[in-house]
């Protein structure tokens, strides 16, 4: 037995060290591979009419979407090279591990130039710290960057910090395709011969007549559950009452602009009627019986498979579905269903869901503060904003002579996605995006996709103000806030769940107001005071 | 581990009996293991000690761009502000009761594992069961939750499918409370058993053949052979590392829980790293995330000390 083992030890330790040979020669002559001068034709471009004479390196964090991975040889990355001499030194990191990733670097200490936020809270919480930039500052430096500024103070508003100041450099124009809706089968619904419901009776008829045709089935299904059950928030607008706070923190108070209130809707009446509703759809075999765990692969396999065939979520994925399901079923076909009104309460009208608060932040500690301002004020101009949505005239789309543009038809094919192949719209490589560009395509490719973008606007009620909290009251919301949370979530999810009685809603009530619910909406009145004081400047 | 203290005493008494060799010389004679021990060292120092530095967080405000020493001193407010929270006590609770659980099952079934794998005679059999078994251990937290809730899956997955085809009714593992610390363990004990098992593998195939030999002679069967002479020979490892695991008893595999629990299970599921993690890494409140972390080594320190202590007086051996 020791004779075995001290051999096999030799071998082991033998074949480590001839892997790690072999790596070591690997890695060498890769090296010296890319040290051999480069021979890229677009490198020899004139630099004449570009925003910098000399090369210049950004390094950037951006969020690497799973569907649309970042690539460095993107069309869009080239084609801002050629027309500022600016070259990434871009750390992609995966979206769903992102806003962690972030408070890692910052905690840290060491920031790239640039950072892509998709949550306002950082440059919230560590710009007044003196992380970031302050860029009302260094107005004088970004005459395009103001000039945009004056023509969109609202889009500002939501950006501007409880300091007064402006960390961010918001992007503009791509949350108009972040909405979200309801979205169903329509093949199914036709071959039933049942007409789009219109409120909760309906709705449920619908899912009833789904399941009598298909007893194996489970017609709703849901993936959003996960971190936090922000599911419902999306759901909360049907029954009239909201779920979380305008900047997704987790922190449940909504302003109510008719009454000028702040109000808490986990714990309306309304909210109870939204959870008995769901819960009855489960206990009935009528919701995916995993809707509060399932991941995305699986909500993907069990709308394409036929498994469930109503649902709500991202417009885009229409898309992708309808690629997913047409594989097995040829009729298989997505659409936008508009938001039917829902309990005593209700209206047809879903959250607000076009509110992408991305952005720049621009690192207190960059090397060459000038160069990166001046990059990012060039972002803001009509010539950057279309060179990033269209690309340069002629390549893939061509301008026409009203000023709109149009794509060549190898673009328009069904199933080219200019996110994947172009890079176009992708975080990090553009502030200012014409959405037209995405959606003049989904008119070809997938009309349902467009008309979905053109009816939601209608059915969505207004934003959200987006609140910033000065230390003090950010206390409060780390430690008050937090428990809140934690126990809204789970006290929710047992009911739905059917884990506790809906009987015992008032005690539950009571439980998360003892928490000390008083002290989170004087936090949200404060922070909206400040921020009318800021838009009234 | 008796044997080797025994054996490193007559070298130590023959030292200090003749003191003429001073320190220097002293390291000049065995300066090849200590520059074999050298790396050893550097990594304690650079990674668990200097680190330590670093818990002083807890007493602190800390900003990461005011930086460390600029962050203002605030004594025991982040503990006083988490016992004062309505969930220390149900995380101090799940913490412990997971991590006794875990150590209930997965410590003894390494044991049992190879002293059940040291009876098969079959050389080629052998060195495939021990390898499939530990294989589980290569695989990412992430893979494994993956297959345990594709496995649970009250629709398609196996189990139910299973438990279906004998008429009963399909389960929502997953959102069930009753069922977490279950699934948890199992999914640990299947992922550790035969990579624990290989250091009692190690101390078994060091047992001296001759008193099984002698044994067999005297006509002890195998079971009378397992109880009088390999459980006596490996008892000082199976304490060692008993000990160090209670030392870990409060430490969870995060990545496992976190991917395993949902609202609907935190009653139970929700643990300090976990909470660590949600309050440390996600909104960002590193000093109070600290000082949570840095009671629950306290309480993992205390239980190492109770374990080695209580050790000592039934034993006799200890780690320290």
């Amino acid at each position: 037995m020791k004779k075995v083992s001290m051999k096999t030890l030799m071998q082991t330790i033998a074949l480590t060290l001839s892997v790690s040979i072999l790596a070591g020669c690997g890695a060498a002559s890769s090296s010296s591979g890319s040290s051999v001068p480069d021979s890229d034709p677009q490198s020899a471009v004139e630099t004449g009419s570009r925003l910098f004479d000399e090369p210049v390196t950004i390094s950037m964090m951006i969020p690497s979407h799973d569907s649309f991975p970042y690539n460095p040889d993107w069309y869009v990355l080239d084609a801002i090279n050629r027309a500022t001499n600016v070259t990434f030194d871009a750390t992609p990191i995966p979206s769903g591990d992102y806003a962690k990733k972030v408070q890692l670097q910052i905690a840290s200490g060491k920031l790239p130039d640039l950072m892509y936020l998709i949550k306002v809270s950082p440059a919230f919480e560590y710009g007044p710290q003196g992380a970031f930039v302050n860029l009302l500052d260094h107005l004088d430096e970004m005459p395009n960057f103001k000039a945009w500024m004056d023509a969109n103070p609202s889009r500002v508003a939501q950006f501007i910090s409880a300091d007064g100041a402006l960390y961010i450099a918001p992007e503009h124009g791509v949350e108009d395709t972040n909405r979200r809706g309801w979205l169903f089968r329509e093949d199914i619904l036709k071959e039933l011969n049942l007409e789009v419901p219109t409120n909760q009776d309906e709705f449920y008829n619908m899912l009833v007549k789904m399941k009598e045709a298909y007893p194996d089935s489970y017609p709703l299904a849901f993936r959003s559950f996960t971190s936090g059950m922000r599911q419902l928030q999306q759901l909360a607008a049907n029954f009239g009452t909201r779920f979380m706070d305008p900047n997704d923190n987790m922190l449940y108070y909504s302003y109510d602009y008719d009454t000028k209130e702040w109000f808490f809707g986990a714990t309306s009446d309304e909210f109870k009627e939204l959870i008995t509703f769901y819960n009855k759809l489960y206990e009935e075999g009528l919701l995916l019986p995993s809707f509060m765990t399932v991941d995305t692969a699986g909500w993907v396999e069990a709308m394409a498979s036929g498994t469930s065939f109503v649902t709500y979520d991202y417009l885009n994925r229409i898309t992708s579905l309808t690629k997913a399901g047409s594989e097995t079923d040829s009729d298989f076909s997505i659409n936008y269903m508009p938001p039917p009104s829902m309990g005593s309460n209700g209206e047809p009208v879903t959250t607000f869901s076009a509110n992408g608060k991305y952005g720049f932040v621009v690192s207190a500690l960059s090397k060459n503060l000038d160069q990166i301002l001046k990059y990012i004020d060039w972002l803001y101009t009509d010539e950057a904003m279309e060179l990033v949505s269209w690309g340069e005239d002629g390549v893939y789309a061509d301008k026409q002579a009203d000023g709109t543009w149009k794509w060549h038809d190898d673009v328009l094919a069904a199933g080219y996605d200019i996110r994947r192949e172009l890079g176009m719209q992708n975080y990090g490589t553009y502030l200012r995006f014409d959405s037209q560009s995405q959606i003049s395509q989904f008119e070809v490719s997938s009309p349902n996709l467009a008309h979905a973008y053109e009816a939601t606007p209608s059915h969505e009620l207004p934003d959200q103000p987006s609140l910033s909290y000065t230390e003090e009251e950010r206390k409060i919301f780390d430690t008050v806030g937090s428990n809140v949370g934690t126990h809204v979530s789970e006290e929710l999810s047992k009911f739905l769940l059917g884990k506790r009685d809906m009987s015992e809603w008032d005690e539950y009530v009571a439980e998360i107001e003892a928490m000390g619910l008083e002290k989170l909406k004087d936090i949200q009145i404060s922070a909206y005071a400040r921020l009318q004081e800021v838009l009234n400047q | 581990m008796t044997n080797i203290k025994k054996k490193k005493q007559p070298p130590s008494n023959a030292l200090s009996a003749r003191k003429k060799k001073s320190l220097g010389e002293r390291i000049w004679r065995d300066r090849y293991l200590l520059l074999l021990f050298l790396p050893c060292l550097i990594y304690y120092i650079l990674f668990k000690y200097v680190p330590m530095y670093g818990a002083l967080v807890a007493f602190k405000d800390f900003k990461p761009f005011i930086g460390f020493m600029g962050s203002p001193w605030v004594g025991l407010e982040h503990f006083r502000t988490f016992f004062a929270s309505p969930d220390a006590w149900r995380l101090i609770r799940n913490t412990l009761l997971l991590g006794l659980y875990t150590l209930l099952w997965s410590f003894p079934l390494p044991i049992i594992f190879a002293l059940a794998l040291n009876e098969i005679h079959n050389a080629k059999f052998k060195k495939v069961v021990q390898t499939v078994s530990y294989m589980p251990h290569f695989l990412s937290a992430v893979v494994v939750c993956g297959m345990v809730t594709s496995f649970l899956d009250p629709v398609r997955g196996a189990v139910n499918l299973l438990i279906k085809a004998f008429g009963g009714n399909a389960l929502n593992f997953l959102a069930e409370p009753a069922y977490f610390r279950t699934i948890y363990v199992i999914s640990e004990v299947w992922q550790t058993l035969g990579w624990s098992g290989i250091v009692y593998l190690a101390a078994i195939s060091g047992v001296d053949p001759g008193y099984y030999e002698a044994a067999t002679l005297d006509g002890a069967s195998r079971l009378r052979q397992i109880w009088s002479i390999t459980l006596p020979s490996i008892a000082p490892t199976v304490v060692t590392m008993l000990i160090l695991r209670v030392g870990h008893v409060m430490n969870m595999n995060l990545e496992k829980v976190l991917l395993l629990q949902s609202p609907v299970t935190y009653e139970v599921s929700d643990v300090i790293t976990t909470f660590v993690y949600r309050s440390g890494i996600s909104n960002g409140q590193i000093s109070y995330s600290t000082a949570v972390g840095l009671f629950s080594s306290v309480v993992n320190l205390i239980l190492l000390v109770i374990a080695n202590t209580a050790s000592k007086r039934i034993a006799d051996t200890g780690i320290f």
